[in-house]
């Protein structure tokens, strides 16, 4: 039982610690029409935020929220 | 003069018409913070260190609450005699803070017991307080409400949860109240400048929270409840255990909420109100011979959508509706991490009792606003308190209270966030009161005084601004005069406050995302004062309660955000400004009315009208309440004493009066109506279930309150929403050896 009990905690911390945070992120060209890049997760989602998306060496700023 | 004992108290409570016991009414022991629950023949007893003289409250289901004060020779075989009441309203409330009865306080205190406040299902604290003449909500969204208290509100009102004050940002337009409906016992709401008792700050008024009173002794309690809300889709659960013995008790609550975009009368929702919240709550309470404790603790996270987000210079309402409800993680969001600890000591003396409170909160802010990766603004704020306070008893009619109190508070700029608004910084409040109570025939009479320093420092340059130090001294008093007698209640008082600027205030500049404003600090700015006069007329009979209270109070360096007619970064700019003098008038009044010939029926109705010292036009002051009548139609359907009940049918009319009143820069609103229903079911048994049910917005009227933060961009309140809650409360006798 208490065997049992530790496999749920453990299996639940580990889900909790796996959660993904993926949103749907774009960028808007310099024709102002929206780019889509697609859906980035956590490590490539913090960088896409930070640095912008670079085309032709300009940089565009990402945005990912939902509308 | 008291004196602390190890006795039993046993006794008989009966109607005192009819002489039949009173089953199941609670007698509370309200200097030690616990109670026990008379059996099905109205009996009860209890073990343990018993003050002498000792206070007891005790209330019973249809009748008036009675308050006793017992010697040592009465506490055996004691018969408690109740009367049977029509009008519901008509109790006796204590207040938490000075263990003065209600009805003989001398400050206009409204004490409401939390789950008595309105027949329809609360949803939160801040909506639940506008059931109050006086008191509004200043909302953002659903999720996020800060009240409003005779027109001022944010640091203007201070908020205590048992005896912590509570810390949440306040000087945020978009901060809420920090503190859910978890575990919530009681509420009481001081209007007016009361910086006597409340330290510095409370301009507006003063909300006091305590915690519900633990389990009846040798009792465990296992709670839960569960709300669903249609127009937000929101699913609020929660659970509670509580467990006393006569020396040790133990409360735990976990709280969970979870809601989705509302829908707005046309069956749109709006984008990104969702919100979520967790609370947790442990309380213990420990007593020994003339002293006891307790320990409390509260924790809560919160994510709330942040809508109306825009930097266009010409927003639609349309940009902010969407056609599809969502609940997923989006920005901007404001998220806060809260935690509230306390620990209260009361040690009973001969001729009164010395209380120690000590607290500490902390609270974490971000604020997401262009990323989901990291914070635009991410600050810190940790405060540690004191409150060391004497009650003397004197004579048997003069009480004297002399305490000390203050706070240190330190607010941090976590470094990965995007911008700063203010800089690092503490602030120092020190303060000392004495108060004296004297109570001769029907009339009672309160004098008060109270001396503060407040010390304001800033770590480091910021923004142009070299390192600020300041330190504000406030000298404040209380004075008033009630009579009481057998159908009328007459108060008069006088009561002042002060506040010192806060350092957003001197020193901001920048984007606030949460108010979509830039906003501009000044060093100038001086404390605000406000002095209150405050009258109140009640009249009372078996069936009829009516209470009138007009009041009058000014203000002078009142801090407000004024337009300046610029744009900064896509935002209007808004500088802090000193109004030199403002002044705030008005009425609350109530009626309740329990008609002789229809003993079911009850009607409650109250109003509240403000106003300001003003050209045709304009207002000093933003963001003033409009002028507001709130009538409740409440039918109680049946009564049995097993089984299933339908016990009563409310249907409530809220009428909003259109404000034209307004500051330079704000809207007007116009009038609106709401009606409400809600019907309360139970059933009755060896443990008991209580279902609620009802229609908030039941014509599904469009609206926007004047008071809402999304008013600008007309986005308006939630539409018509069926709410179902049901409450189950599981009780268990504990068999257990006193020594």
């Amino acid at each position: 039982m208490k065997k049992a009990a530790f496999i749920f905690m453990g299996s639940m911390a580990l889900f909790a610690c796996n959660r993904e945070e993926c949103h749907e992120c774009h960028y808007e060209d310099a024709n102002n029409e929206e780019v889509s890049l697609g859906v980035k997760c956590d490590e490539e989602l913090e960088e896409a935020e930070k640095n912008g998306h670079t085309v032709d060496s300009t940089t565009y700023e990402v945005h990912c929220e939902d509308h | 003069m008291s004196e602390e004992v190890f006795d039993k108290i046993h006794g008989r409570i009966i109607d005192a018409e009819t002489k039949a016991p009173v089953p199941f009414a609670k007698i509370l022991f309200s200097q030690i913070d616990v109670g026990v629950i008379a059996d099905i023949d109205g009996k009860f007893e209890y073990q343990g260190m018993l003050s002498n003289p000792l206070k007891v409250e005790v209330r019973a289901i249809g009748y008036e609450t009675k308050e006793l004060e017992l010697k040592a020779n009465d506490f055996h075989e004691i018969i408690i005699k109740l009367t049977a009441v029509h009008l519901m309203l008509d109790e006796v409330q204590v207040t938490a803070r000075t263990g003065v009865i209600e009805r003989t306080s001398i400050a206009n205190v409204e004490v409401r017991k939390f789950d008595e406040l309105s027949p329809l299902t609360i949803r939160n604290v801040t909506d639940g307080l506008t059931v109050i003449p006086g008191v509004y909500n200043q909302s953002l969204g659903a999720g996020i409400g800060k009240p409003v208290v005779r027109g001022l509100s944010g640091m203007r009102v201070v908020t205590y949860l048992n005896s912590l004050r509570i810390e949440n940002q306040q000087w945020g337009a978009d901060h809420g109240l920090g503190i859910g409906t978890l575990g919530v016992g009681q509420v009481e709401v001081v209007k007016g400048p009361s910086s006597l008792l409340y330290g510095p700050d409370a301009m507006g008024g003063t909300l006091y929270i305590s915690d519900e009173p633990y389990a009846p002794v040798d009792e465990v309690h296992i709670g839960g409840h569960s709300l669903f809300e249609s127009a937000d889709m929101s699913v609020q659960n929660q659970l509670s255990a509580k467990y006393s013995q006569h020396r040790f008790r133990l409360a735990v609550y976990g709280q969970q909420n979870n809601a989705a975009d509302y829908q707005i009368p046309d069956g749109r929702y709006v984008s990104n109100s969702r919100f979520r919240q967790e609370m947790w709550k442990l309380a213990m309470g420990v007593n020994r011979r003339s002293w006891f404790m307790n320990v409390r603790y509260a924790g809560l996270l919160n994510r709330f959508g942040l809508p109306g987000h825009t930097h266009s210079a010409n927003p639609q309402t349309d940009d902010f509706l969407s056609n599809e409800q969502k609940r997923r993680r989006n920005i901007p969001a404001q998220e806060n991490t809260n935690h509230y600890i306390s620990i209260e000591n009361n040690f009973h003396r001969k001729r009164g009792d010395l209380n120690l409170n000590l607290g500490y909160s902390s609270n974490r802010l971000l604020e997401y606003e262009e990323a989901f990766s990291f914070p635009g603004i991410a600050m810190m704020l940790r405060n540690a308190t004191y409150n060391l306070r004497y009650r003397h008893d004197a004579t048997e009619n003069l009480q004297l209270l002399l305490g000390a109190q203050g706070m240190f508070s330190q607010t941090r700029n976590i470094e990965d966030a995007e911008e700063q608004l203010m800089p690092n910084s503490s602030l120092l409040d020190n303060g000392v009161y004495a108060l004296a109570h004297l109570t001769t025939g029907r009339w009672s009479t309160q004098v008060g005084v109270r001396a503060d320093q407040r010390q304001l420092e800033s770590f480091h340059e910021f923004k142009g601004n070299d390192r600020y130090k300041n330190s504000f001294e406030g000298l404040n008093f209380s004075a008033g005069t009630a009579r009481e007698s057998k159908n009328w209640i007459w108060r008069l008082s006088v009561s002042s406050g002060f506040r010192p600027p806060h350092m957003n205030e001197l020193l901001a500049n920048g984007v606030h995302h949460g108010s979509n404003r830039y906003e501009i600090g000044s060093i100038s700015l001086v404390p605000e004062r406000g002095t209150q006069a405050d009258l109140s007329a009640e009249y009372r009979n078996e069936h009829l309660q009516i209470r009138l209270n007009p009041f009058f109070s000014d203000f002078q360096n009142l801090i407000s955000l004024q337009a300046t007619g610029l744009a900064q970064n896509g935002l209007f700019v808004y500088e802090y400004e000193s109004l030199s003098s403002v002044q705030m008038y008005g009425v609350d009044a109530n009626l309740h009315y329990h008609p002789h010939f229809a003993h079911r029926l009850h009607i409650d109705i109250n109003g509240s009208y403000l106003s300001t010292t003003a050209t045709t036009t304009t207002s000093p002051f933003p963001f003033l309440p409009p002028s507001r009548v709130q009538s409740l139609l409440t039918y109680h359907l049946m009564e049995r004493k097993k089984g299933f009940n339908i016990h009563a049918l409310t249907i409530q009319h809220q009428y909003f009066f259109a404000q034209n009143l307004i500051a330079e820069f704000e809207q007007p609103s116009q009038a609106y109506q709401l009606f409400n229903i809600g019907l309360q079911m139970e059933w009755k048994g060896r443990q008991n279930m209580v279902m609620e049910t009802g229609v908030r917005n039941a014509l599904n009227q469009r609206y926007v309150d004047h008071l809402s933060n999304l008013k600008t961009l007309g986005i308006p309140g939630q539409g018509r929403s069926v709410y179902v809650q049901i409450k189950v409360n599981l009780k268990q006798k504990v068999k257990h050896k006193h020594n």
